[in-house]
């Protein structure tokens, strides 16, 4: 009893194991904050890689891509148990350009299937790429759909572009001496009005279209008579006269209103029969609606999703929000080479250029995609990039289509690294049987990724064995503060001898005092490191407004944010060393204190 | 085992103890052989050097004898193990110092108690804490602390830290009270009071053995022995 209030005594009176107890927290903090975020880092890779490409990846190391991979994917469903889905992938490079703007960027240009893309029969028994990946987390307009795709209501654009405004005036607001940030939001607000009036524009089409298909619907079950065909042609003609007029479309629909008032069509019904006068409105309607179809947004192959930070097209403030300068409803042009093709003799590689909508916006948090990635439907790319079926003028199909990569989602049951090579070995078998083993690759995604893992793991036993001798400094610490305090208290060791103390109870005073200084210094320093780690991308902000220097580039080390999660077995593991660093520590003095004879302790001066 | 018969305190037969210096060796205890009976007061005289100290010191078991016995209330424990020895030190000795020893982080109550909590486990001294404390403190209202036992050492006057160290002698009731120059570091009037105290506590019943090499101070005791290098003399 008397060795824990003497120890929780010396705990208090002295200043020195206060120095010691920060000492200890300090370590405690460091080794923590550098696991934390080591550890943090691999897991977002994990988390990114499996997110962005599924847990397996069949890849062709060319561009000439993988052929049979529909035949390939539907086998590997029905064969492989541990397959949940499949999706192929295509990916090139291209020039990304705004138009009326002194624009371009290299950007990489990616095909994925989403649902709702112009696809062809066979395509049908694969899945999306939003079944394989985390995509569909990402995307600003649609990332509450069920089902996102190059396709979205042009009314839910609509909400989040005026949504984004008020974000940006905010921004705006906060930052009203800030020349970048002041041009981005100008820049931005321009090109979010264009694409206000496009989208609202759209919503109009939308409108319209739905309402005339209806009228077509009814006209097909008409059978024409006098009260029914009057109230049809009523209704086409007050639809022509809002899409002219509310639309503004006058130049496309001005023919069909003239149709409709021109001497012939009034003087015809009379002269027809009742099926030949409803045929010709139908006629008319479905030349309407076909005509209203091409004023949709560039047509459905015609579209795209930009990756969340292609530089110039968004810019960022100073605390990270993002400032979107081009937003979906906005046009962009893309530039491609067609690497897809076989270059056997030919030399000239002629790039295909279009204009795009950009449908939306997706962020993965890898810098590295964020900034480089345009997405586009699957099968638009397959064929600019000449990966589509070659066939002979005769129809003979000489060289079948392909994409890129398969990536591959496994059952979570089977995602473990030893499951998930026994299912890459199924996947290379199965390769073997359509004859892809020469020319495709199937790794799983640690494989896929070794280069950049290896490194962030070497790095992080680099850090942790670094930390771990500098940590030793806290042992060091405490032996020399606990050597000071044995020789300061001699003489108290001398007196408890006296009255009858025993060796290991002089002993366990200064253990106890060296654990208590471990437990306090790690509750402490763990403490810290948990909150330091929680608010490591604030505490980076607040460095980063204060002296303008940032630790953590998004461009260094590929993920937007700091990793900031605290692993609590690694936490425990850190506060036991440290606990065991105390007592290491104290027990040279301790055995020292122990072993001192009563007689020379009382005469210590 | 042998004993020093039924009414000793302490016996002490042919002790013996030298210290090695450097290559010299320096004999302190030459065969100093002596008796206190139980409630008795002995002075030990002797000047500076005489090996008055180390006598006790190896009575008091803080130091072991190259040679000899001593008996203590009828038991051997010159020979005894550390552990034996460390349990006789705080159950049947109680130590009075020229310095008095205090430890400073503790308050006057904490170092008066502080035998007592060696003196049981953790448990037993929980249980017995109360009536621990109670007999602490009046200990300590005997020897006129009582409005001090909140105090640290420190905040005390010699007189009285010296009185806190007879509390802390006494209060596991030893069988033998070893007094190491008690008055040495007070003025005479102080040293007075202290004596009178030890006196007091002797009158109740309580066995003395003190060493000092004031001559007048052992006239207090009921014997004198005379230590003469390292032996003692019959005068």
């Amino acid at each position: 009893m008397y060795k824990l209030i003497l120890c929780l005594r010396y705990l208090r009176s002295r200043l020195i194991a206060y120095f010691a107890i920060l000492g200890v927290a300090l370590c405690v903090a460091m080794v923590l904050i550098v696991i934390s975020v080591m550890n943090g880092f691999l897991d977002k890779i994990e988390e990114a890689a499996k997110g962005l490409r599924g847990d397996i990846i069949v890849y062709s190391p060319s561009h000439g891509g993988i052929e049979h991979y529909e035949a390939f994917i539907a086998r590997l469903k029905q064969e492989v148990p541990e397959v949940e889905a499949a999706t192929p992938y295509i990916q090139t490079y291209g020039l990304l350009r705004v138009p009326d703007q002194d624009y371009r960027r290299t950007v990489h240009i990616v095909g994925v299937r989403l649902p709702g893309s112009p696809e062809s029969d066979g395509a049908r028994a694969m899945d999306y790429y939003t079944d394989v990946s985390t995509f569909a987390e990402g995307l600003f307009a649609q990332s509450q759909r069920k089902q996102p795709g190059f396709d979205p209501p042009p009314e839910l654009i609509l909400t989040h572009i005026e949504r984004d405004m008020k974000r940006i005036g905010a921004i705006s607001a906060d930052y009203p001496d800030d020349p970048t940030v002041q041009s981005a939001v100008q820049a931005a607000s321009v090109f979010h009005r264009g694409a206000r009036q496009v989208l609202r524009q759209q919503e109009f089409v939308s409108q319209q279209l739905a309402q005339l298909e209806e009228l077509l619907r009814q006209a097909e079950q008409s059978d024409g008579t006098d009260d029914e065909l009057s109230w049809l042609e009523n209704a086409v003609f007050d639809h022509l006269k809002a899409l002219i007029e509310q639309g503004g479309f006058g130049e496309d629909f001005r023919p069909f209103e003239n149709r409709m008032q021109s001497p012939e069509w009034k003087r015809e019904p009379s002269d027809l029969t009742e099926p030949a006068r409803i045929e010709k409105l139908r006629s008319l309607l479905r030349d309407i609606i076909r005509t209203l179809r091409t004023k949709r947004y560039r047509s459905a192959d015609r579209r795209v999703i930009l990756g969340l930070g292609i530089p110039g097209l968004s810019v960022r403030a100073p605390d990270g929000r993002v400032i979107r300068m081009i937003v979906p409803g906005n046009t962009i042009g893309l530039s491609l080479l067609p690497l897809g093709r076989k270059y056997v003799s030919d030399t000239s590689v002629t790039p295909v250029s279009a204009w795009f909508t950009v449908v939306d916006d997706a962020r993965t948090d890898v810098s590295e995609i964020d900034q480089t990635f345009v997405y586009m439907p699957f099968e638009t790319l397959q064929k600019l990039n000449q990966m589509g079926a070659e066939k002979t003028p005769e129809g003979v199909t000489v060289r079948p289509k392909r994409c890129s990569s398969i990536f591959i989602k496994v059952r979570t049951d089977a995602a473990d690294r030893a499951a998930l090579a026994g299912v890459a070995s199924k996947v290379r078998r199965l390769m073997g049987e359509f004859g892809l083993e020469d020319r495709a690759v199937a790794e799983t995604w640690r494989q896929h990724h070794a280069q950049i893992i290896g490194t962030i793991e070497k790095q992080r036993t680099l850090a942790v064995t670094m930390f771990g001798i500098i940590s030793l400094v806290s042992v060091v610490l405490i032996f020399v503060i606990f050597y000071m305090m044995v020789v300061q208290k001699t003489r108290d060791i001398g007196v408890i001898k006296a009255v009858g103390g025993s060796d290991t109870g002089v002993a366990g005073i200064f253990l106890g005092y060296g654990a208590a200084i471990g437990l306090i210094g790690s509750i402490l320093g763990s403490v810290g490191g948990y909150f330091f780690v929680r608010y490591i991308n604030e505490i980076q902000d607040a460095i980063d407004r204060w002296f303008g220097y940032r630790v953590w580039d998004r461009d260094v080390f590929l993920f937007e944010r700091i990793p900031n999660e605290v692993n609590p077995p690694a936490a425990a593991a850190i506060i036991v060393g440290a606990i065991v660093a105390g007592l290491l520590g104290a027990l040279i003095p301790s055995i020292r204190a122990a072993r001192m004879q009563p007689v020379e302790a009382l005469r210590y001066e | 085992m042998s004993n020093g018969g039924g009414n000793m305190a302490v016996v002490v037969r042919k002790l013996h103890r030298a210290y090695r210096m450097g290559r010299s060796v320096l004999r302190v205890l030459r065969g100093v052989s002596f008796q206190v009976h139980r409630g008795e007061f002995v002075a030990v005289v002797g000047a500076s050097g005489s090996g008055k100290s180390t006598l006790l010191h190896q009575i008091g078991l803080l130091d072991r004898p190259d040679k000899g016995q001593i008996v203590l209330d009828g038991e051997e424990v010159a020979a005894m193990s550390a552990a034996k020895r460390n349990a006789v030190r705080c159950r049947d000795i109680g130590f009075v110092f020229q310095f008095y020893h205090l430890l400073g982080e503790f308050n006057v109550l904490e170092n008066v108690m502080l035998p007592a909590q060696m003196s049981r486990s953790t448990l037993g001294w929980l249980m017995r804490r109360k009536s621990r404390r109670r007999e602490a403190m009046e200990l300590l209202e005997r020897l006129g602390l009582s409005d001090r036992i909140k105090h640290r050492p420190q905040e005390l006057s010699g007189g009285e830290r010296q009185r806190v160290a007879i509390a802390r002698a006494l209060i596991n009731r030893p069988k033998v009270v070893l007094a190491d120059e008690p008055t040495g570091n007070l003025d005479s009037r102080t040293g007075e009071q202290i004596m009178e105290v030890l006196s007091e506590f002797h009158r109740q019943g309580q066995t003395l053995l003190m060493v000092t090499h004031d001559a007048a101070l052992a006239g207090r005791a009921e014997r004198i022995l005379h230590l003469h290098d390292g032996q003692l003399k019959t005068k």
